[in-house]
């Protein structure tokens, strides 16, 4: 299918039926807003959008920059193009919103599926606009956040909450790398025991910790093992 | 007594040292600073970095060494839409060696100024952002530092308009006073000897309408809640806001 962007009565109709689904939770996504002239308005380029399945938020995330880059110049802020998140949201619905054995499906918080651009505490929740800015901040070496992208699309983990929200927090790649290195397990692909947790030495502490260290300490311009040794024994678990 | 000490040997950088002017290029907002740094016996390789913040947006940029400015050729503002809010920080940074990454020298909390306005050089008690509020009209953000007033980017005829109506300014205010003396006065538990922030701004402000004479002390919380009401009326009065009111519906009638 060719890449579309909602209009603000798509935008309208696919919020209306967001929220249609948390009460009637086996109501099938509207797929045929997706062409909708009325709803929709055409991307030029004529990009064609393949039907697939993603296997982490890294997949999703590569393949939404690759997407976007496709567009060349069309798209001047993707960041900010709401028309264009809610679209693909509705298009890969199945995996972003998938349904269980009985077809029903949880929607959970409305910043998952619709693309709340303006709002600064969680524009990064959107299930495809989050690891679509993540790749984008880490291009050079997206593998560096993985623990805030190996998780399915539809969870994204206790990590990208704690440090997702902050500009300076989730570009920074020492600090990224670093909650990669306590947090993620490379041999199992997933999250370590206890990383999504709030126990010591859990992402919550970690993100508390990176206020206390920022007022000493110029974060951005150091490594993850620097950073690491500036952790107290409260992490020792997650260093191994 | 004094409550927070410095034991980390960084030197605040005084305001009067720092300056930011933006201007538009192509319709982008561009900043350019000017920093004198010479003064203050940092380390002569010492690095220097400038960010730009607002809520959770932010940028930064290197400006070289202490005996080696350099003027960054992209300054462009390209992650704010709107520069309101924007504030600048200056971050002078120990070099290679010992204590590498170390902060030496901070500014924080710079407001900007706009080509051809005039720098007074303090800082805005309340900064009013354009924020997606959905139905609400708006709130304060206390989770920003300081804290700013968001408006919704939809009301008509637009944003800024109605944060400067006087019908707004005269509903709201005074409710804004109040919610920024309680964050101070309770939740934060002032103290005037306290590290000077935005919190003492608000107090200066504060006791310029009431008086610091009778300031109950932090255990006193019933107290402090009378004094706000009292910090509020005198606000009120010192703005007028019944008389104000009124003339608006005076105004109305006779059109």
């Amino acid at each position: 299918m060719m890449l579309r962007r909602f209009n603000s009565d798509g935008m309208a109709s696919f919020a209306s039926y967001r929220t249609s689904l948390c009460v009637h939770a086996s109501l099938p996504p509207p797929m045929e807003f997706l062409t909708d002239p009325a709803l929709t308005e055409e991307i030029p380029g004529e990009i064609d959008v393949p039907a697939r399945q993603f296997t982490s938020r890294l997949e999703a995330g590569l393949f939404l920059n690759e997407l976007v880059d496709a567009t060349g110049s069309t798209i001047r802020r993707p960041e900010k193009d709401k028309g264009l998140w809610a679209w693909l949201t509705l298009f890969y619905f199945d995996e972003i919103c998938p349904a269980d054995g009985n077809g029903n499906r949880k929607p959970l918080g409305e910043e998952r599926l619709i693309p709340l651009v303006d709002n600064y505490q969680r524009f990064y929740r959107h299930l495809l606009l989050g690891p679509y800015l993540i790749v984008r901040a880490h291009k050079s070496n997206p593998e560096r956040a993985m623990a805030m992208l190996c998780g399915p699309l539809w969870k994204p983990g206790e990590i990208v909450g704690q440090l997702a929200a902050s500009a300076e927090r989730v570009t920074n790649p020492g600090v990224v790398e670093m909650a990669t290195k306590l947090y993620y397990d490379p041999s199992t692909k997933a999250f370590k025991r206890g990383a999504g947790s709030s126990t010591k030495g859990a992402p919550r502490r970690l993100a508390a910790l990176l206020n206390q260290l920022d007022v000493n300490y110029y974060l951005y311009g150091m490594t993850a093992d620097e950073l690491i040794c500036l952790l107290p024994k409260e992490f020792d678990r997650f260093r191994s | 007594m004094k409550r927070t000490f410095n034991y980390t040997g960084r030197q605040r950088i005084e305001r009067e040292d720092v300056s930011v002017v933006l201007s538009q290029v192509d319709g982008v907002w561009v900043y350019d600073a000017t920093l004198s740094l010479s003064e203050y016996n940092f380390p002569k390789n010492a690095e220097i970095w400038v960010e730009a913040y607002r809520q959770n947006l932010w940028m930064q940029w290197a400006w070289g060494t202490i005996t080696l400015q350099r003027s960054p050729s992209d300054r462009r503002l390209t992650e704010f839409d709107d520069p309101e809010g924007v504030n600048f920080r200056v971050r002078v940074v120990q070099p290679n060696g010992p204590e590498h990454h170390k902060l030496v020298g901070e500014a924080d909390a710079i407001p900007f100024v706009k080509a051809g306005e005039e720098n007074d050089r303090r800082r805005r008690l309340l900064v009013t952002i354009p924020h997606t509020l959905d139905q609400q009209l708006w709130r304060i953000d206390f989770d920003a530092d300081p804290p700013t007033l968001l408006v919704n980017r939809d009301a008509k005829p637009s944003w800024k308009s109605m944060a400067q109506s006087p019908q707004f300014e005269a509903l709201v205010y005074p409710e804004v006073f109040r919610r920024m003396m309680r964050q101070i006065l309770i939740e934060n538990d002032w103290s005037p000897d306290d590290d000077p922030d935005w919190k003492s701004d608000w107090m200066k402000f504060a006791f310029s309408l009431v008086g610091s004479g009778n300031f109950p002390d932090s255990s006193d919380t019933t107290g402090r809640e009378v004094w706000i009401d009292e910090a509020v009326s005198a606000f009120c009065r010192k703005m007028q806001y019944q008389l104000s009111w009124n003339r608006i519906f005076d105004g109305d009638k006779t059109t």
